[in-house]
């Protein structure tokens, strides 16, 4: 198991949404895992990355693919999916691109997150965006969701999504 | 020339026959009567000139000329003695005694004989009889009998017998008039017989002959029928020849458009890994593309340049993947299309393969088709050829029927109202007979 994701149960970070301080652009990432759309701040992903040859890690949690090799070092390879839940079948007309990974930092972890299409980068969250209202089914990585091009985006907080990553039942 | 039926001929040849022999036996019998009369009469001439002879011999003896005149008399009245002489030895007549109607020179004087002797001279019976007694000849008697008795034993004989002739030939004429019935009869039975067995036969043979000429007729028409049939199968033969052909220059062509299609397969495949490997470049370009954007926001300000230029690279990389995957839609389509186009191909061998297999039996079926029909043929000229035999031998046996049936006619002619020639009668074939040796002879 990642040393990252071990260190971090008893310490769960901050919660790092993405702010609109006046002036302040906050560049968005926008993936697609299955059906549904998600936005992270491109400022915590660190790189993409064709998603390799994964290894599963043996009592690994069930969200927990395993470790791939990237830049040279490993870095747990985490299924958002799995994390999320349902995320509906895949809309035909999107565009199919390899599976894709993408490297976010929260301090010193690094995790990679399995996405299946990672559309691009838009400059700022949208002024429209509404708060997710909290519920028993309602993950802590996410906060916030906007339209964009007709599609409902959920904010991932970075943070939380590592924090939550390490704390789901059955992580070493 | 009269007309005499069978029946009075044969009446009269019975008749003749037996007149024939009742005027042989008849006469036969004359004959033995005057032969038995005659010599009844010279029995009797030779007895009376014997009694005589003794009656007189003794009186010549004693030369008594009244004895032996008395002795003559006993005899005077006897029927057929017409006269008696005593002569004597020196040829002397001594007596004689004669009757009234005697004719001169018919006495004979002779006394030479030394024996009794008995002539026929004249019409009368001499028997000389020497008169001799001890050894001495006195004289000879001469004695003439009459004939008469003969010719009146003949005579009556002869009525009896014609009598007898004609109640035997009235009997042989009705015995004859029933024999010959007894064989007319019959005749005319077997004639009429002939006659009517003779005329089924013309007609039976007239019919067979009809019958043959309608076999002769329907084998024609079978024979036309299989050439016709003949002709279809090597018509089918033909087609089938090509249709053998177009198949097998089919399934050729099918097989050079799936050997064709297979290779474009082949070079879509190479095509597809190359796609790959465009596929893979644009997505690695296109990573790179967004990492380069994410250090650009990162940037901040100063690399928004960076970040515009990575994303003209995200677009041109999102536009080959796009392409790439047009490229590879339309491969899959030229694929599948591919695809069906081998599957039909082959189904079209497989229906190439099947027709030639069908028209190659076609062929050996219309070939094993035109072998019967041929020997059908020749099964039809062979029973062509049976059947004109069989006619011949019924035109052969209605003329024999006809020459039999004219025989029987002239036979019932002859027995009803024939002729003692009886003329020819004519053979008259049957119409058919004569038209069918006409078309038998201008078939050969």
């Amino acid at each position: 198991m990642s040393p990252c994701l071990v260190a971090l149960p008893d310490s769960p970070p901050e919660p790092s949404e993405p702010q609109a301080s006046a002036g302040e652009a906050v560049p968005l990432m926008l993936v697609r895992v299955g059906g549904r759309w998600f936005a992270l701040a491109a400022r915590m992903v660190e790189q993409v990355a064709v998603k390799g040859a994964v290894t599963r890690v043996p009592t690994a949690a069930r969200h927990v693919l395993g470790v791939t090799g990237l830049r040279g070092g490993l870095l747990p390879v985490v299924s958002l999916e799995q994390m999320i839940g349902t995320v509906g079948p895949t809309t035909p007309g999107l565009a199919t691109t390899l599976p894709r990974l993408v490297v976010v930092r929260a301090g010193e972890c690094e995790i990679a997150l399995v996405v299946d299409e990672i559309r691009g980068i838009i400059d700022d969250l949208p002024a429209g965006a509404t708060a997710v209202p909290s519920g028993a089914g309602r993950p802590a990585f996410l906060a916030q969701e906007f339209e964009w091009q007709g599609r409902q985006v959920g904010v991932l907080d970075v943070a939380q999504l590592v924090a939550a990553a390490a704390q789901t039942p059955g992580g070493a | 020339m009269s007309t005499l039926v069978l029946r009075a001929k044969l009446i009269l040849a019975f008749t003749l026959v037996i007149a024939v022999v009742t005027v042989c036996f008849a006469g036969y019998l004359l004959v033995q009567q005057e032969r038995i009369a005659g010599a009844a009469l010279v029995t009797r001439a030779t007895g009376i000139t014997g009694v005589l002879a003794k009656l007189v011999t003794p009186a010549m003896e004693v030369d008594d000329r009244k004895g032996v005149s008395d002795s003559l008399a006993a005899v005077r009245d006897h029927a057929d003695l017409r006269y008696v002489v005593v002569m004597k030895s020196s040829g002397e007549v001594y007596e004689r005694q004669s009757a009234v109607s005697l004719a001169p020179g018919e006495e004979l004087h002779d006394n030479s004989p030394q024996e009794r002797v008995v002539q026929t001279r004249g019409g009368l019976l001499h028997v000389f009889v020497p008169l001799a007694s001890k050894g001495n000849q006195w004289g000879t008697l001469v004695a003439g009998f009459s004939r008469q008795s003969i010719d009146d034993a003949i005579r009556s004989s002869q009525v009896a017998l014609l009598g007898g002739a004609f109640f035997i030939l009235l009997i042989g004429a009705g015995v004859a008039w029933l024999m010959s019935g007894n064989i007319a009869r019959p005749i005319r039975s077997v004639a009429k017989r002939l006659t009517r067995l003779s005329r089924d036969l013309v007609d039976s043979a007239r019919s067979q002959e009809s019958a043959g000429m309608q076999q002769a007729a329907g084998i024609e028409q079978t024979r036309h029928s299989m050439e016709l049939v003949l002709a279809s199968a090597q018509q089918i033969a033909e087609r089938s020849s090509a249709v053998l052909g177009n198949a097998e220059r089919t399934v050729a062509g099918n097989r050079d458009v799936a050997l064709r299609i297979k290779e474009l397969d082949s070079h879509a495949e190479k095509a597809a890994e190359i796609l790959v490997a465009i596929m893979q470049v644009a997505d690695r370009t296109d990573l790179l593309a967004l990492n380069a954007a994410l250090e650009g926001t990162k940037a901040g300000e100063a690399g928004r340049g960076f970040t515009l230029v990575a994303a003209e690279m995200r677009r041109l990389a999102e536009s080959v993947m796009e392409s790439v995957a047009g490229i590879r839609r339309l491969m899959n389509d030229m694929r599948t299309a591919s695809h069906v186009a081998v599957q039909a191909g082959q189904e079209g061998i497989a229906l190439s393969e099947e027709t030639t297999r069908s028209a190659r039996d076609i062929a050996l079926v219309t070939q094993q088709q035109r072998r019967a029909t041929e020997q059908v043929g020749q099964s039809m000229d062979d029973m062509a050829a049976t059947v004109t035999d069989a006619m011949a031998r019924t035109r052969q046996t209605a003329a024999n029927a006809a020459e039999l049936a004219a025989a029987a006619v002239q036979l019932g002619t002859l027995v009803d109202s024939g002729r003692l020639t009886p003329a020819p009668v004519a053979v008259v074939e049957p119409a058919s007979l004569r038209s069918g040796a006409a078309a038998d002879g201008s078939k050969r």
